[in-house]
C-alpha cells in the first residue's frame, strides 16, 4: 500500500503539542516560522486558515532504468475544530524496467512488457529480454479530515483514490486519538481499508502464474483487498522532546503477484531455456513496530529527528530500517537539513534467480507453487544520503530543495546495485 | 596505549552523546506555556508531509516492506 498524507496543520499542530497526533496527520512542514507558540496559528488568523503546498521531483535512476515526474498539489483548510486536506498527485514513469529474467542471447523466449508497455518479443528493448520499455501516467486525488470532537478526542478520516493504465486502487481510513488531560499523553488507533485492481495494460488480464510466457493462460484482473490497523502513543517527554511508539498490523488477500515479472528456466548448460511468469502467495501478513523521537538540542535551534522501523511478515522477509535527520538553522530565514537513511531486508521465502530445468528440460517448480525474481523481494541494502534547504521567503511563503541519493545493493540479483537521485522542490503558500 | 589515547580522544564525544541522550529522555512536566519549542515546525513527527508522501511512495515501490508511520489508504501499481 502505498501512503497518502493527509491532513496536518494548525489542529495537528496542537494535537502535537498535546503530544503528537500519530495516525492519518502530519505537520505542516517547512521552514519555522515567527510565532507558532501553542494556539497561535500561522497568517495571524485562526479562522479559516488556507494552505497550498506544491511540489514537484524528478526521480531517475541510474543505466537508464526508472525515470519518475511528480507533481503533488496540497490544499488545505483548517480552523479551531477540523482540518480538511484534498491532494492531488500525477506522476509520468518511464524507461526498462528489470523484468527478473536472466540475460540469454538465443533470442527464444518471448517476455511481456512492464508497466503501461505492451507485449514485445526479445530483441525489441535491451535485446536480451532483462528489461522491458514501460511508459505510464498515475493520477491520485485525497481527500483527509480531522475533527476535534472534545478536548480530549479527535477524529480523523480520509479517502483516496488511484489510477493507472494497469492498476486501479481506493481506499479510506478512520482513525482516532485521545489525549491526556494534562496534554502530554496520546493514544491513536487507526484502520484503513484498500482495494486495488492489477492487470497488464492493455490486455485487462493477467498471466497464469507459473505459466510459460510462450503459451500462458490468461486470467481475469486481479483483486487484492488490504486492511491495516495501527496503534499509536505519543509522548512529550520534556520541554524539548518528543517521542512516538507504533505497533501496526496488515493484512491482504487476493492477487499479489506482479504480471509483468518473470523467472527464468536455466539448464544444466547453464542456458536460458524459458522464462515463467512470476507466482506469490495469495495472502500476505505484515507486521511493524515503528519508534521516532525528536529532540531540539540543549541551548540551540538544531534539532535531530530519528526514527526506527522493524517490519516482519509472513513471506519471510524481515527489514530495519534507520532514518536520521538534523536541522540546521542558519539565521532566521534559512535552515539545511542532512538526511541519511539506511535500509536492511532479508529475501522473501520464494525469491528465486531462477528455477532450474530436469533432465527433460522441464522447468523443476517449487512445491508450494510460488517463485519469484523480483529483485525488490531479495534481500537487500539501501542507504539514501540527502540534504534539503529551506528558505522562509515572507511570513506567508516558504521554499524547500531536496537533492536525495539512493544507492540499493542486492544479494542475489544479476544486476547487483541500483542507484538514483532524487530532485524536490516544494513551494508552500499561506493565505 | 593507543586504545588509552583512542579512548581519550573519543572522552568527550562519549561523555557528550551520554549527556545529550540524558537530556533527551529526562521525563520533566511541561506546561501549556512552555510548549514554544514544541510548537516549532521542525519539531513535528512529520515535519514536511510533502516529503513524507514522497518518500513512502518511493520506498514502497523500491523494497518490500512498507508502513509502520501510520495507515492510510492508497495504492499503485508500482510494487
Amino acid at each position: 500500500m502505498a501512503a497518502t498524507d493527509t491532513a496536518g496543520g494548525a489542529l495537528s499542530r496542537r494535537l502535537a503539542l498535546a503530544a503528537c497526533s500519530l495516525l492519518g496527520a502530519g505537520g505542516a512542514g517547512g521552514v519555522p516560522a515567527p510565532a507558532q507558540a501553542a494556539g497561535v496559528p500561522f497568517a495571524g488568523s485562526d479562522d479559516d486558515a488556507w494552505s497550498v503546498d506544491g511540489s514537484w521531483l524528478a526521480y531517475t535512476e541510474s543505466d537508464d532504468r526508472v525515470a519518475v515526474r511528480k507533481t503533488l498539489v496540497d490544499l488545505q483548510r483548517e480552523n479551531d475544530a477540523h482540518t480538511i486536506g484534498v491532494q492531488l498527485v500525477h506522476d509520468t514513469m518511464s524507461g526498462a524496467s528489470p523484468t527478473g529474467a536472466l540475460a540469454d542471447d538465443s533470442g527464444q523466449v518471448t517476455y511481456t512488457g512492464a508497466s503501461g508497455g505492451q507485449g514485445f518479443a526479445v530483441g525489441e528493448d535491451e535485446g536480451d529480454g532483462t528489461r522491458a520499455l514501460f511508459d505510464d501516467t498515475r493520477v491520485q486525488a485525497g481527500l483527509a479530515v480531522e475533527s476535534e470532537l472534545d478536548r480530549a478526542l479527535s477524529v480523523n478520516y480520509g479517502a483516496v483514490v488511484s489510477q493507472e493504465s494497469d492498476h486501479d486502487s481506493f481506499g479510506g481510513n478512520v482513525g482516532l486519538t485521545r489525549r491526556s488531560s494534562d496534554g502530554v499523553t496520546t493514544l491513536d488507533a487507526g484502520i484503513a481499508a484498500t482495494f486495488d485492481g492489477i492487470y497488464r495494460s492493455e490486455r485487462d488480464d493477467t498471466p497464469e502464474p507459473l505459466g510459460d510466457v510462450a503459451d500462458a493462460s490468461s486470467f481475469e484482473q486481479g483483486e487484492r483487498s488490504t486492511v491495516d490497523a495501527l496503534l499509536g502513543f505519543g509522548r512529550v517527554l520534556n520541554r524539548r522532546t518528543v517521542v512516538q511508539a507504533n505497533l501496526g498490523l496488515g493484512v491482504s488477500s487476493g492477487y499479489h503477484s506482479d504480471p509483468y515479472k518473470v523467472i527464468s528456466v536455466v539448464d544444466d548448460r547453464q542456458r536460458v531455456i524459458a522464462a515463467l511468469h512470476d507466482s506469490r502467495p495469495d495472502q500476505r501478513v505484515r507486521a511493524t513496530l515503528f519508534g521516532k523521537m525528536v529532540h531540539r538540542l540543549k541551548d540551540s535551534e538544531r534539532s535531530v529527528n530519528l526514527s526506527y522501523r522493524l517490519y516482519g511478515d509472513d513471506w519471510g522477509v524481515v527489514s530495519h530500517t534507520f532514518v536520521a535527520r538534523y536541522r540546521l538553522p542558519l539565521g532566521e530565514r534559512l535552515f539545511l537539513e542532512p538526511h541519511l537513511r539506511l535500509y536492511r531486508q532479508g529475501a522473501a521465502d520464494f525469491h528465486l534467480p531462477f528455477l532450474a530445468a530436469d533432465e527433460r528440460g522441464e522447468a523443476v517448480l517449487p512445491a508450494d507453487g510460488h517463485a519469484s525474481a523480483d529483485y525488490r523481494l531479495d534481500g537487500l541494502t539501501g542507504t539514501t544520503l540527502g540534504i534539503k534547504a529551506g528558505w522562509r521567503i515572507g511570513a506567508r511563503t516558504d521554499l524547500r530543495l531536496r537533492l536525495e541519493r539512493l544507492e540499493q545493493r542486492f544479494d542475489d540479483t544479476a544486476d547487483g546495485t541500483l542507484s538514483a537521485t532524487l530532485v524536490q522542490t516544494s513551494v508552500r503558500y499561506r493565505f | 596505549m593507543k586504545a588509552a589515547a583512542l579512548l581519550c580522544a573519543l572522552l568527550p564525544l562519549v561523555t557528550g552523546g551520554c549527556a545529550t541522550i540524558d537530556d533527551a529522555f529526562s521525563i520533566d512536566e511541561v506546561k501549556p506555556w512552555q510548549r514554544d519549542v514544541l510548537a516549532e515546525d521542525d519539531m513535528q513527527l512529520v515535519s514536511d508531509t510533502m516529503d513524507s508522501s514522497v518518500d513512502d511512495h518511493l520506498y514502497y515501490s523500491r523494497e518490500a516492506s512498507t508502513g509502520g508511520a501510520g495507515v492510510r489508504g492508497g495504492g499503485c501499481g508500482c510494487n
